[in-house]
């Protein structure tokens, strides 16, 4: 697949990047390659193959809502630089 | 033969016959750090007190007749684990002052397992790299050439296997980082198929390729540590529900019908 200099161009505009005009050419040859390869896979038989979307099955992982032990304020709040009432103090970021 | 330069069964074959101590060997492993870390920049926290305290439990245990496999082994973590009272980084500043208030789930079944931690090791920040370069507090250095680079982002845990700073190591894996610095460094390294170890822990990089693996002197050592670090943890609702294997077994097997691969550039 081609890709051309008018789509390298986008993209980079997209990713607010500013191309010099050699680099565009760069990117265009070496954006081509990389398609080209995908191009490649496409052509390995995958008849008969079912679709993965993961090497192992997972279900969901559910469990009771129920209580259980965890941190205490004191020690889950340590590494605050400043804490007050069990809670972190962050500074003011609204008007 | 330095007690620091032997692998985890070697270690374990004299700690279980009593021919060397935990804390002997922790020691040794300690004075090694001493004499080649400021070449080397391979951890970003020894913990000295705290290891040879666990040596002196580990001791203590084997001569209650209780010695598993990793029992008094002194082990690097990389220092994106988080460990207990044991300041975790990432080898950024931004946590440079860390402190974890529990134990990612891989540390606490080495615990359960006596193994002993010797210290945190270096990686690039946030395991953003390839070559532990990109550390925010330390450069690493290869063992074998000091001008070139370990690999990365898990380079502090290789460099500390190859120098001998360590009997085994952890590390993570998202795109390379245990394997890639293991092959710079000359080391095992493995990345467990995803599912296998707990990530609970673990501060993140991309989570759903992270896996936390062993780095290790050669491949026994390798399994060993994977039978501990291995299995279902609530904690990962990504883990897989599946009976751990003990993957020494495998290594009986020997190569005679593998097929390796090499893909042609």
């Amino acid at each position: 697949m081609k890709i051309t200099k008018e789509e390298v161009m986008y993209v980079a505009d997209l990713a607010r990047l500013d191309l010099d005009e050699a680099s565009i050419d760069k990117f265009a040859e070496q954006i081509g390659t990389i398609l080209a390869y995908m191009d490649k896979l496409r052509n390995v038989d995958t008849k008969g193959v079912k679709p993965t979307s993961h090497a192992i099955t997972l279900n969901n992982a559910f469990r009771e809502d129920d209580q259980r032990d965890h941190l205490d304020t004191e020690t889950a709040t340590a590494n605050a630089p400043e804490t007050e009432a069990g809670s972190f103090v962050v500074p003011k970021v609204v008007g | 033969m330095q007690l620091y330069e032997l692998t985890i069964h070697e270690a374990h074959e004299r700690l279980k016959n009593k021919e060397v101590s935990s804390e002997e060997l922790t020691r040794s492993v300690l004075d090694r750090i001493d004499s080649v870390e400021e070449k080397l920049g391979a951890y970003i926290t020894v913990a000295a007190d705290t290891a040879l305290a666990q040596a002196k439990q580990a001791d203590r245990s084997v001569s209650k007749g209780r010695c598993a496999l990793l029992t008094g082994i002194p082990l690097a973590i990389k220092d994106l684990i988080c460990t207990e009272g044991i300041r975790t980084t990432c080898a950024s500043r931004i946590l440079e002052n860390f402190i974890p208030p529990y134990d990612a789930t891989v540390i606490k079944k080495l615990k359960e397992a006596g193994a002993v931690f010797i210290g945190k090791s270096n990686m690039d920040e946030f395991a953003m790299g390839s070559s532990t370069e990109n550390s925010g507090l330390k450069l690493t250095r290869n063992p074998w050439d000091l001008d070139r680079i370990p690999g990365g982002s898990s380079g502090g845990s290789a460099v500390a296997v190859a120098a001998g700073m360590c009997i085994g190591a952890l590390g993570s894996d998202t795109g390379g980082s245990i394997r890639q610095p293991a092959s710079h460094c000359g080391v095992v390294g493995m990345k467990p198929t995803y599912g296998r170890v707990s990530r609970f822990g673990l501060v993140a990089f991309a989570s759903s390729l992270d896996q936390i693996g062993p780095l290790a002197k050669d491949v026994t050592d390798c399994a060993m540590l994977m039978n501990v670090i291995a299995g279902y943890d609530p904690c990962d609702s990504t883990s897989v529900p599946k009976d751990v294997p003990d993957y020494t077994l495998a290594l009986k097997k020997g190569l005679q019908d593998t097929v390796v691969g090499i893909p042609v550039e």
